[in-house]
């Protein structure tokens, strides 16, 4: 069963229409690895193995009866716990919903049920999601699989640790400024933000009611395998008729991209940001290399507007003095104490008027013409994911407004961005590069992850 | 061909192309039509005579080589003072621009000219688009063709007098809050507003770097005929790589709309809106009449939502005590501002940032609970306006809101205005088709219907 849990998601629902492996025996191996290695990592916050077993042991009598249809039929998940499950405790890392069971799936949850995925657990996250590491008041501090001294990064931390190490095939994060790239990238898996509008977020902690920063938050999958991400991608996609941002854009297919045609901009130093690592560069390279073997052209061209994001990202993210953000900690019922992450925002944020609020807005805008402007000569943008592999803990707290990850100017602009493992540092931790595309092409951005996959290695093992 | 300035934009590039007509004798035509009714209306504000006639002569060549220019082919056409033209004088309607001649085509008029659109001159606007009557202090006031003491509406009252009087077959306007389809409405004729994310506005006076309240303007075609805003919507439609909001989402032919297996709401008036009169009512129960007979259900139901939209839209708009505003007039040039804007600026609301990011936050509530709504429907049948056209003057005088359009800025969706009735004093009365979220071919195709049962425009006595 060793090879099973380091399955794809693909050839996991493969193999159980083959009728190869049973769901109940693919969920119970899941289960077991998740109790082998949980107890170090404390990835997995909550479990439900019980409904899990039951729904495995359902997804096979309809399989019997040939009445298994949905392309993840009896393939297990876990899912970031800032995302609704029914029946199953949701808290997003908030002591006011400590205790919190939600009546009604979130949209991408109830999607990938009615796909046939099988929920076992839930996979921690900072207080709201907002933090660069996953610890929280609710359930502790997650460790990275690769050394558990070391974070795995944030804020889908427990996702990105439970599926690198085998516990999950794969997990739904969100990503309002990296919580799905930065985790990937530090725990050596692949993850993709989709564009903004792709994936409904009804149902998730941070939804489609945030006004000035709405645009920036997404949930995507995360991934052992690239090909996951595309599988999973489509099922979560398009309009709930809810969250009112969501558009019917059409979803291209990956195996279509001509990798031949992509004109390719790459850069290893993101202007306005702290300088990455010398291995981090040294990734960056390597994917550069071997993407330069098969694209049309590659060329080291850094967008300069992406200097203009950290004062922008503060101003339109604290300039209301983070009245916003207390108003979703009233809406859930935290009136106590807030996490040291969670605090550092409110502490960090600078109220502006509202006269400069609007005119940060309106950069905002100028922003993502610029932006635009640059993307309109090139099809991919490579680039590092964040200044150094993972880190102690504590260190991005230690860090912080120095702007050590390099995600956030695709927030802004909403395009999309997959993360995918392209190289190991000298201490021997994965390293991710971010692969870019133009907007709504996550076609092209997946492509290009699973070539850089293909020729590079990808996902490696953990030592646990 | 006497009747060429009440055709089509359609049957003209038909007639060019058949060598009916030449592209000289159309332009010239219109031109002709334009000193014949614009004394009155003051509805072209500046005329580029010699260039249109230079480009329908080489249009004619084109023509005689076999060339084709492309589905405009030597159709002329006005545009809004608020969209730039490469050496044409574009005011926005503000002194401070009086004399500026932008080296550059807005996007927009690029792409028609491109297609083989020839400008004729450009269409009154009041001051930097905001306001729903058309006056400024560079050219005065625009008249409404039906009746020269009426006000046309705005902001794109200019272009729905000249085209409603056919001194020009179409024309590009601008909509923040209905201001393409409150001047249709007023002047008969059809306009539609696309959805957010469908026109660049690039070079346009209220461009992308609204901030706030950024998706609430559209730009859209403004013709006599439902036909023409199919024609040209494409042309104008899809990303231009500089209007970051711009979405390349496939755009649908209304011909291929089945209105027999549409849902339709309607309602007569709106929660938080003035009433309106009984003519306008009686003109929505005529178009929902009309539609009985073909649409697979209709019923009476109005989005509870809408009663929201007063204070969203003006807290969203003006919340920052028209700080955004003043930096628009500056970034512009603007001087001399008028005493009507000042007026606005000075009773603008100003509210604590945090009071600012609720009312965003409020707005994405009023967009959610509206597409639960929608979820129900295909297309929304409503009034306009409280009522046809008005003395001029009374528009700035209303308290409250008498403009039934703004809902549909700030949800973003499409919505056609088309001519389906007359007043008691012979005024025109449009009704507004809104459709689901970017299916301009529906709301299109919802309007053509009206427009072949009840008549659409009509010329008016000028």
């Amino acid at each position: 069963m060793t090879d099973l849990i380091y399955s794809s998601a693909t050839s996991i629902a493969q193999s159980i229409q083959d009728k190869e492996v049973s769901a109940v025996e693919v969920v119970q191996a899941h289960l077991d690895r998740i109790a082998e290695v949980n107890d170090k990592l404390n990835a997995v916050v909550l479990l439900c193995a019980d409904r899990a077993l039951e729904e495995a042991a359902t997804a096979d009598a309809a399989l019997a009866r040939g009445d298994a249809t949905g392309p993840l039929h009896g393939v297990p998940m876990t899912l970031k716990d800032s995302l609704d499950t029914e029946g199953v405790v949701t808290t997003g890392g908030t002591t006011g919903r400590r205790d919190f069971v939600p009546d009604q799936d979130a949209t991408v949850t109830a999607r990938l049920r009615a796909a046939g995925a099988i929920l076992m657990g839930k996979t921690n996250t900072p207080e709201l999601t907002m933090a660069g590491e996953t610890d929280n008041s609710v359930y502790g501090r997650t460790n990275n699989p690769f050394n558990l001294e070391r974070s795995p990064g944030g804020s889908s931390g427990g996702a990105g640790a439970i599926v690198t190490t085998g516990g999950s095939p794969f997990d739904i994060g969100s990503d309002t400024g990296g919580s799905i790239r930065m985790p990937a990238h530090l725990c050596g898996i692949a993850g993709i933000k989709p564009n903004s509008g792709r994936v409904p977020r009804t149902g998730h902690i941070i939804d489609y009611t945030l006004g000035a920063t709405d645009s920036y938050t997404q949930n995507g999958p995360m991934a052992r395998y690239v090909e996951d991400l595309d599988l999973i991608l489509r099922v979560i996609s398009g309009p709930d008729w809810i969250d009112p941002a969501i558009i019917d854009m059409p979803l291209g297919d990956p195996a279509d991209v001509d990798l031949n045609g992509l004109r390719v901009a790459f850069y290893t130093d993101p202007p306005g940001f702290k300088v990455p690592a010398q291995d981090t560069r040294d990734v960056v390279q390597a994917a550069v290399r071997a993407i330069s073997d098969v694209a049309a052209s590659v060329e080291d061209d850094a967008p300069a507007p992406i200097e203009r994001v950290p004062d922008i990202t503060a101003r339109v993210g604290g300039g209301d003095g983070r009245a916003g953000t207390r108003r979703i900690l009233d809406k859930h019922g935290t009136t106590g104490e807030i996490s040291a992450f969670l605090k550092g925002r409110f502490d960090d944020a600078e109220l502006i008027t509202t006269g400069e609020f609007t005119k940060a807005l309106e950069e905002l805008d100028q922003y993502r013409s610029d932006m635009l402007r640059y993307m309109s000569n090139y099809d991919v943008i490579v680039a590092p994911v964040t200044a150094a592999p993972a880190r102690p803990h504590g260190a991005s707290f230690e860090d912080r407004n120095r702007h050590a990850f390099y995600t956030g100017p695709y927030n802004l602009t909403g395009w999309p961005g997959t993360v995918v493992r392209c190289g190991t540092s000298a201490e021997g931790l994965p390293i991710g590069v971010q692969v870019i595309s133009r907007p709504w092409r996550e076609d092209v951005s997946l492509a290009v992850a699973a070539f850089l996959e293909s020729v590079l290695g990808g996902w490696q093992k953990p030592p646990m | 061909m006497t009747d060429i300035t009440n055709s089509s934009a359609h049957a003209i590039v038909r007639a060019i192309r058949g060598k009916e007509i030449s592209a000289v004798e159309v332009v010239q035509a219109h031109l002709d039509r334009i000193a014949e009714v614009n004394p009155s209306l003051n509805a072209v504000v500046c005329i580029c005579a010699d260039r249109a006639l230079d480009e329908a002569s080489e249009a004619d060549a084109a023509i005689s080589r076999g060339e084709d220019l492309g589905p405009l082919h030597g159709v002329p056409m006005t545009l809004k003072d608020s969209l730039n033209t490469e050496g044409v004088v574009s005011t926005g309607g503000t002194v401070g621009r009086r004399d500026f001649v932008p080296e550059r085509d807005a996007t927009l008029v690029a792409r028609l000219r491109d297609a083989g659109a020839i400008l004729l001159g450009k269409t009154n606007t009041p001051e930097i688009t905001w306001s729903g009557e058309t006056d400024n202090d560079v050219y005065g006031r625009t008249n409404n063709p039906f009746d020269l003491e009426r006000s046309p509406g705005g902001s794109s009252g200019g272009a729905a007098a000249i085209v409603s009087a056919c001194g020009s077959p179409f024309d590009i306007g601008s909509d923040t809050g209905g201001s393409i389809r409150a001047p249709a409405h007023l002047t008969g004729i059809a306009g539609i507003k696309p959805n957010s994310g469908r026109v660049p506005r690039t070079g346009h006076i209220i461009d992308y770097t609204m901030g706030a309240i950024d998706s609430y303007t559209q730009n859209g075609p403004m013709a006599r005929y439902v036909e023409d805003l199919a024609l040209i919507l494409p042309i104008i439609s899809g990303p231009d790589w500089i209007d970051p909001a711009m979405v390349d989402m496939p755009l649908r032919d209304p011909t291929d709309v089945d209105l027999s297996s549409l849902r339709v709401a309607f309602y007569t008036e709106s929660p938080g809106f003035i009433s309106p009169d009984q003519d306008t009512r009686d003109t929505v129960k005529t178009a929902v009449r009309a539609l009985e007979d073909e649409a697979a259900s209709i019923e009476e139901s109005v989005p509870r939502p809408l009663s929201r939209v007063p204070e969203l839209n003006d807290k969203s708009s003006e919340g920052d005590g028209g700080a955004g505003t003043r930096r628009l007039l500056e970034n512009i040039g603007a001087t001399d501002i008028s005493p009507r804007l000042i007026k606005w600026l000075d009773e603008t609301e100003l509210i604590p940032t945090a009071e600012f990011t609720k009312t965003l936050e409020d707005l994405d509530q009023y967009r959610s609970d509206m597409l639960r709504f929608m979820r129900g429907y295909d297309v929304i049948i409503s009034p306009v306006t409280s009522q046809p056209a008005q003395p001029h003057g009374e528009y700035s005088k209303e308290d409250g809101y008498a403009i039934y359009t703004h809902p549909y800025n700030l949800t973003g969706w499409p919505a056609t205005v088309v001519r389906c009735g007359t007043s008691s004093e012979g005024l025109p009365i449009g009704v507004q088709v809104v459709s689901r979220p970017w299916r301009e071919d529906v709301s299109l195709a919802v309007a053509a219907f009206l427009e072949s049962t009840l008549g659409g425009w009509q010329k008016p006595p000028i």
